[in-house]
Formats: C-alpha cells, structure tokens, sequence
C-alpha cells in the first residue's frame, strides 16, 4: 500500500478570554512581535537611512570659463583669460590673446552630452610652466532629486618644464556633503560662480576673483562637482612661437551616483522585510513551544479533537 | 606534520592540566643541540678568504675578470654529481660564504665553538613551513623549571592570559606520516624543453631587435593603398631604405621625421584635421644656417630628394618646387617667389637666417595604377633672426592627386551632415563672366574667426577656422595709445608716429604702425579689417567686402551648386564711435563678431544627419576706456572677440513617422520584470 492522500487532524484547546491560558497565547504572539523587532533594530539597519540611485546627468557648459596661466622668462608672470568681458578689461594688462571651442557630444544620442571638450589655444608668447583652468557648467538631475545647480570643473597643471601643452582627461563626478531627500527640488546653486560683476551690477571683491577664493566658496556646498580621475598629460616644449594650447575632455559619467534619504515609505518597505525576516524565524520557535505547553498540558484548558466521537468507539 | 631542523632548541609543550588556571604542567622534551667539535681545524687563513671586490686590470684593452684561486688538492679526480635529500635540503639558508664563518648562522658548518661564543643570536635558517598550533604557545609560558636531563618540566603559571582558554582544544600530538610536498631533482635541462617553455611564455623575454616586427619588403612594380614610398637622398639614385617621411611632433614640440607617408593617404588625412606641425629649433643660427642645412633649408626635404615611382626602386622621380613663396612674420603676408628659390644663408648684418622652411606640402601625382609619376612641392621660406638660439614652427602636408584630374581633392565636412569639430563651409558667390552662372567660392580653411599672432595682437592674416558645433571663441590685441585711440575713434587719419614706449609701462607693442596703416580707412570696422572685408558691405575695405556670404548647408554642400548654400544675414553696422576726453572713452566701437547657426538633425535618430538652417553674423558693440591716466604715455590692450553658437532647432523626434498602435493592455515600467530579465 502507498500513502495517496493524508489531512492532518487538529487537536483544539479552549479556554476562557479572562484565563491565564488566553493570556498566555496573546503573551507570547506579542513578545515574538517584540522580540523580532528589537532583534531587527539591534542588528542594524532597520531603518535605511540613506540610500544611492544612478542616473546621467544632464550637463551643458555654461559659456563661462577662466584661465590663468603662470610662466615668463622667470617664471613669475601670469596671464589672464577668461569669456567674462569685465574681468578681461579689468586685468587687460596680463590678458592673453586666446581661442576657445567647446565641442559638447552626445554620442549615444539620448540628448544628454557625454562629452565635453574644452580646447584653448593662448598666444602668450612666453614660456608656460603652469595653467589653471575653472569652466562652469549647468547640471541637471531628474530622477530621485530635481536638481538644478551651477557647478564647476578645476584643471590645474604645473609642470617643472616649460610646456606647449597641457591635454586632461577626467570625468566630472558630483560630490555630495549630506544625502538629499528623495523626490526634492534643489535649485539652491543657481547663481553664477564665474562672475563678470555681481548681478545688481555693483562691483565685486577683489578677494573672491581669485582661484583659490572662487574654489573655497565653491566647496563650501553641499553638491558640487570635481574633475575626478583626471590624467594630465603636460607636453614639454615652447609656448613662444604656436602658443600654449590646453586640450581638456570632460566627460560626464553615465552612471553618477546620488546618495539621498528615502521616502518614509520606502523607508518602511525595507524596515518590513526585515522584520518579516526575523518574525518568522521567532514564529516558528514559539509554534514549538506553545506545543509543548498546549500539549503537555501545562496549562488548563478544555482540549477537543477533530476526530469524532463514534470513532473513538471502535 | 614534522618539523626537523639540524640545529636549534625544540620545544614542544603538552598541556596537562587545561582547567587547572594557576599552575600549569608542561612536559617538556629537550633536544640537546650537538654541536661538531670536531671543526675546530677550521683556521684563520679560511677565515680571512671573504668576498672581496673586483679589481679591475685590463690587459690589450680587453678587461680581466678577477677569478678564485683553485686548490687542487681539494679537486676530486673523479667528480661526481650532488645528492639530494629531497625533505633536508636547503635548512640552511643563512650560509652564504664558503670556506668562512656567517656571522650568526647558527647552523653554518664553517663556525667552530669559538665563533659561535660571539654570536649574539641565531638568523632564521630556513622559511617558516605551515605548521600547526601546538596546544601552549611559548609566550605563554611564563616559567619552565627544566630538569637536567630534559625528560620533564613543571611550568609554573599563576595567571594565565585569556587567549590561553581559546586554545584548551588544540593539537597535543602530531602523527602525521607525511612530511610534506617536496619537488624532486629533476636532473639537468636541454634545449628543447627552454624552447618549449619560452614559447609557451613569450612575454618572458625582451624584444632588443626590430628585425621580427619589420614589414616584408615588396618589389612590386605598383603600390598599393598606405604603402611606404622609399626615396633616394642625394645627388645619386643609390636606393636607401628610407622611406617618405614628414616631421612631426608627438611627445613635445620638436619635430621628429617619424610620420611615414603611406601612398595615396593624404597628410592631413581629412579636414579634421590641421596640417601637421612642429618646432624646430637651432641652437646656434648663425652656424646652423647655410645652404645645404638639413632642417633649416627646404633643399633636404625638396632639392636633395629624389622618389621612387614604385616599390621596386627601379626609376626615380625628382621632387620639383611648383610655388615658392615668403612669409613674413610681422605681418603674416605670404608673398609668391617669382623666380628660382633662394637658397638658405645667414646675413650677419641683421642676424637673421634668410628662407628658412616655413611650410612644406608635397603634391604627389600617380597614374591611378599605383605608379607615381610626379612630385611637386610648394614651399613657403620666411626669415628668421637670432645669433644663439632661434626656433621656428615648421608645418607639413602632403597630398596625392590621379593625374588628369582637373579639380584638386576637396575636404568635406561630413557625407552629408556636419560632423563635429570639422569646419563650417564657407564662400563667397562667384560669377562666370562667360556664362553668367554663379557658383560658390568656397574657402579651403572654412569660416574664418579672428584670431591672433604669435604675441596674442590682432592682424589681417592671422584668422582660425570654425569647428562646426563648437561654442567657440576667439581673442587678439589691438594696443593703441591714448592718442591713437582718440583719432580712431574720431576717425581721424592724420599721420600718427609712436611715440618711445616708457620702461614702466605693464604693455608694449610693435605694431603701432601696422594699425595706423588700418585706420588710414575709417569706413570700415575694425573687425571686418581684421577678417579681410568679410561681411563688409561695398565700399568697405578689404577685398571680400560687398560679396555675397555662403554657409554651407551640408558638410559636403557642392560649391557648385548655390542651393546647397544658404546666405549668412549680416545684420546692420551702427558705426557710431564718440570720443569721450575727460573720461578717456571711445563709446560704441565695433569689437568683434558673432556668428550664430541653427541648426537641425536629419534621418534616423540613431544616426542623425547635421546641418545649418541659417546662419547671422551679429556685431558686438564695447566701450574702449583708457582705464588708468597714471599710464597715458603707455600703450593699452583693447581685445577684439569673434564667437560662435549653435543652437539646434526644436525638432519632433518621430516626425513624419507613423506612431505605432495604442498597447492593448496598460504599458509596464521597463524594470517590473527585472530580475527575470538579466542571464
């Protein structure tokens, strides 16, 4: 013979709602409840406090870019170039005669740029031994975070030898102090952080048109973005006669991560799982206990099979 | 696992008594170290042979190596090979000199009792094997009260430390009958098998030859496509392996002769790219300049060049000069030679190097069946001073034509949309005179954009090509006096000499006279001066001024068909400079340019297809200011700007495409099935 079917037979207890016994079983469902939940907090992690999503920014340069380049016969001259027509004039007596082209490529062709190429070629006439360039551009992101902001991407080289050329490659990555909260709307940084003049028209601090004043307010902010594994490649030469060409690729990282605060929901969703997890596990224990004192009698309670009585007879 | 040494202490202890905490009673086996007395002989000559350095003596001017003296009373009439003790060979391995005591080599046969009295320790003699933990480590044991004869130990231990209880489970006893994995002597090798092995692993070894890399070399009677062409150098066709080859610059400025011309691939391969350009550089010019100097004249790369006609190098053609013509650096002007070209000589009077190579670009002619039948080149010499060192950047092209062909090879831009970088087509309409059809002057070198000379200052003949798609802008100098600003801008054109520049002065200039001669005519703005009259309106200077203006709509837009042109929109010229004295001002002078495109994508999304819609040509207007009166008697720096934009159109992707039908069933985020979707 074989086994073609089996039920299982419940054995049921009753007892009183004011009884111990009752007590006892809405007791312990509650300290299991308890207890998965303090195991589930005391592990760590129950409440995802931070999480990270990726997505393509959406970055355009902004037409404003500066450049300072050091060099001389010394070594202690420096040149000034930059898009912003008053701080050209104002330091027209360093300005460098330059020529600019920003190529910005969207090779894959899902209308954000991949690449931007920076390609500046200054008739300094002199020796260079060193440059610093600062570009802005203008960042979007969409997805977890309606980010807008102005944000900036710093090249500087200096080389021990007189260069003719200075070729970068980096990618702008986006740096983040503390985490943003899902689904808001940033566009805190929208002022312009290459300034022709301030935007009320009055002048500005000679004190912040620096390189170095321009960066610190810069990474005072909670987002920016930094030229990161960047490789320069100085070219050893003369800048006197074809001038100093600095060759800078940007590239915009396909998959930036942003770290931000996860809605209470989600939030929850995961403190869920979790708790479910370790719920479970105390579940089942407490199924074997409750068996021994339901079974064993151990409590007083009214106990009544499914087997009927006419059975018993037999 | 057994652990045999031939010298030193070995201790093994055995815990007892693991839960007793307070003593502890170890057995302790004592391996009395035998130590050879019988080394004693070992004298103080052998102790005096360390190594010693090289002496180096050379006899015939060949070097003698110092060598060992050979004791042949050592030498064993019949050698005979070494044996091996696979599991005891190399427990010794501080033993580094024969014949001589290693200080602290406990185990270094040559160290008698009286060198190991000096000792102030053992080295490690051979690499610590794997080995197992052993119940009590040694530094855990704290007293060990040794019996003279070694067969047993009481440890005493008042309060073991905790990392004792982590090993109360531990190995007492070691019977395992292995005593490890161990190579066997494999005897010696032979050829074949360092064969085998170096081919299994060609990256062991250096390559030192170029012999194994270098290209077969044909004989063949017609070349084919990127094939090198040898020449012949010299007055004589002795053949050479040396193939035609342009300077160029690759790790720094320097021109090296290292690009190789492949036959019928043109240098610069397309209008991408710029001809190739490079520095060179004499260290003393009034030396290095004469004739017959290898970089300086054009006589090595034209004169004394001679080209095979195939590859066989069977019959040779000369390279013959079709245009010479002088460049002159302070202007920039390119003057056609009418005769011979001059040779290469240096004039000590003005200490300069006359028609030095400018600029080289070899027109190589074939017959269409890879049998070259001509090499022309057009040379551009210019003059340059110094009496040390000089440099100059030299630049160098080369082009193949089929002979016959009446039109030269045309650059495109794109087949057909507009690739990035390349540069925007541009012309001027031109008109038969015959038949009165028009066509399209294009411009080999694109849309020009003002640009500047070597010193960063504004000229006529120094202008760069726009990169299509590329927010470009460009930048030069015009330095004026505050007098020479004031009659500029009341278009004053009375002669005007440059007065000496102080020596305090932060800007200086050459070319003072060079923008007097442009002021000379007042109709005209400044910035179309500086881009030769283009987009000037008749009766403006410049010898474009009047002529209709053509952008090219497509990347390969035919110059001569109009309707692939469109015409730039030149909005109009307000020319209404004022001169402010008191405020040393020249209000709304002309200051530059803006060209402004608009662009559109056409053809697949996945492969759109670029090209300009329309095309202005904007003026910028600026206020010229003498900023500091402390420095009237000094020059000032006023920039003059070109720019550009492209802005695309607003384009519906899926225009003209019929849209697929609505879903039947509501459209799933991409990533509801995700992870049935990945592997």
């Amino acid at each position: 013979m074989v086994l073609v079917y089996q039920e299982p037979l419940r054995v049921k207890y009753y007892a009183k709602w004011h009884s111990f016994p009752a007590l006892f079983r809405v007791g312990n469902l509650l300290s299991v409840i308890a207890v998965a939940l303090v195991t589930t907090y005391v592990t760590g992690s129950m409440w995802v406090k931070t999480r990270v999503s990726y997505e393509q920014p959406d970055v355009v340069f902004d037409s404003k870019l500066m450049m300072v380049l050091e060099g001389g016969e010394t070594g202690e001259d420096v040149w000034f170039w930059s898009t912003l027509p008053n701080l050209n004039r104002a330091f027209e007596s360093s300005f460098v005669s330059t020529d600019l082209s920003v190529t910005q490529e969207d090779y894959n062709f899902d209308g954000k740029v991949d690449t931007v190429r920076i390609k500046l070629r200054s008739s300094v006439g002199a020796a260079i031994r060193g440059v610093k360039i600062l570009a802005q551009f203008d960042y979007k992101l969409r997805e977890r975070v309606h980010m807008n902001m102005k944000t900036l991407a710093y090249v500087a080289h200096s080389g021990g030898v007189p260069g003719s050329a200075l070729h970068a490659d980096g990618s702008l990555s986006l740096r983040q102090r503390e985490p943003l909260p899902d689904d808001s709307t940033r566009r805190e940084y929208l002022e312009d952080l290459l300034r022709d003049s301030e935007p009320d028209g009055m002048l500005q601090a000679s004190t912040e048109l620096g390189v170095s004043s321009i960066l610190e307010d810069y990474f005072f902010r909670n987002e920016t973005t930094v030229l990161s594994e960047n490789y320069a490649s100085w070219e050893a030469g003369s800048a006197e006669h074809s001038g100093f060409v600095a060759d800078v690729l940007v590239r915009v990282p396909p998959n930036q991560a942003l770290v931000y605060k996860p809605s209470t929901i989600e939030i929850l969703k995961f403190g869920w799982i979790q708790f479910l997890a370790s719920f479970v596990v105390f579940f089942w224990l407490l199924s074997y206990w409750e068996w021994y004192v339901f079974h064993y009698r151990v409590l007083d309670t009214r106990m009544r099979t499914d087997m009927k009585s006419k059975l018993k007879s037999f | 696992m057994a652990r045999r040494r031939r010298t030193g202490r070995q201790l093994a202890v055995k815990a007892v008594a693991m839960a007793a905490l307070v003593a502890l009673v170890a057995r302790v086996p004592v391996v009395v170290q035998a130590v050879a007395q019988s080394e004693t002989s070992v004298g103080v000559e052998r102790q005096g042979r360390r190594l010693e350095s090289t002496a180096y003596t050379s006899s015939g001017g060949y070097k003698d190596f110092d060598s060992y003296a050979v004791d042949y009373t050592l030498v064993s009439a019949a050698p005979e090979p070494r044996t091996v003790q696979v599991n005891d060979i190399g427990a010794c391995f501080c033993d580094l000199t024969a014949n001589a005591c290693d200080s602290n080599c406990c185990c270094d046969p040559d160290c008698d009792d009286q060198d190991k009295a000096l000792f102030s320790g053992c080295l490690p003699e051979s690499p610590e094997n794997p080995k197992l933990t052993y119940c009590v480590p040694k530094s855990v044991v704290q007293t060990v009260n040794l019996k003279s004869s070694g067969s047993l130990a009481v440890v005493h231990k008042t309060t073991p430390k905790k990392d004792f209880f982590s090993e109360l489970l531990c190995v007492e006893k070691d019977n395992n009958p292995a005593f490890g994995n161990f190579f066997m002597d494999p005897g010696a090798g032979s050829s074949d098998k360092l064969t085998e092995v170096l081919t299994r692993n060609p990256q062991a070894q250096y390559e030192t030859s170029v012999l194994e890399t270098q290209q077969a070399v044909t004989f063949e009677s017609s070349y084919r496509a990127n094939e090198t062409i040898p020449v012949a150098h010299g007055a004589t066709d002795t053949p050479k392996h040396a193939a035609l080859s342009i300077p160029v610059a690759v790790f720094g400025g320097k021109c090296l002769d290292v690009e190789l011309v492949g036959f019928a691939s043109s240098v610069p391969l397309n209008a991408g790219q710029g001809p190739r350009k490079c520095l060179r550089r004499a260290k003393q010019l009034s030396t290095e300049c004469f004739a017959g100097s290898p970089f300086l004249s054009p006589a090595h790369y034209v004169s004394d060049l001679k080209v095979s006609t195939t590859p066989a190098r069977s019959a040779y053609v000369p390279v013959t000069i079709t245009e010479a013509s002088t460049f002159d650096f302070a202007t920039g002007e390119i003057v056609v030679i009418a005769g011979a070209l001059p040779g290469t000589t240096y004039n000590a009077a003005s200490a300069t190097c006359e028609n030095v190579l400018k600029s080289l670009k070899y027109v190589v002619t074939h017959n269409g069946n890879g049998v070259i039948t001509a090499v022309g080149a057009e040379v551009v010499v210019t003059n340059v001073a110094g009496t040390a060192g000089a440099a100059l950047e030299q630049e160098f092209s080369v082009a193949f034509q089929k002979e016959g062909t009446s039109q030269p090879a045309r650059g495109k831009s794109g087949n057909p949309g507009y690739r990035a970088t390349y540069p925007v087509l541009f012309g001027i309409e031109e008109t038969d005179a015959g038949t009165g059809k028009t066509a399209v002057s294009q411009f080999t070198e694109g849309l020009p954009m003002i640009s500047s000379d070597a010193r960063g200052e504004c000229t006529a003949q120094y202008t760069r090509s726009l990169p299509y798609g590329s927010q470009s802008m460009s930048s030069c100098k015009v330095t004026l006096f505050r007098e020479q600003l004031k009659r500029f801008c009341n278009k004053d054109t009375t002669a005007f000499a440059a007065p000496a520049i102080p020596a305090y002065c932060p800007v200086t200039t050459d070319k003072t006279d060079y923008f007097q001669t442009f002021f000379a005519e007042t109709a005209t703005p400044l910035p179309i001066k500086l881009l030769s009259g283009l987009f000037g309106s008749s009766g403006m200077a410049g010898t474009y001024a009047g002529a209709k203006f053509y952008a090219g709509v497509w990347g390969d837009s035919d110059p001569a068909n109009t309707a692939d042109w469109i015409e730039f929109e030149v909005e109009s010229l307000d020319d209404g400079m004022s001169w402010n004295e008191q405020e040393g001002t020249c209000s709304k002078v002309v200051s530059g340019v803006q060209y402004e495109f608009l662009t559109a994508n056409v053809g697949s999304q996945q492969n759109p297809q670029r090209k300009v819609t329309y095309a202005r040509v904007k003026f910028t207007y600026d206020d010229w200011t003498f900023s500091d009166p402390a420095l009237n008697a000094c020059p000032q720096a006023f920039s003059v700007y070109s720019s550009s934009t492209f802005v695309e159109m607003d384009q519906q992707v899926d225009e003209n495409v019929k849209p697929p039908a609505p879903p039947v069933f509501p459209k799933l985020p991409e990533d509801a099935f995700y992870p049935f979707l990945t592997n």
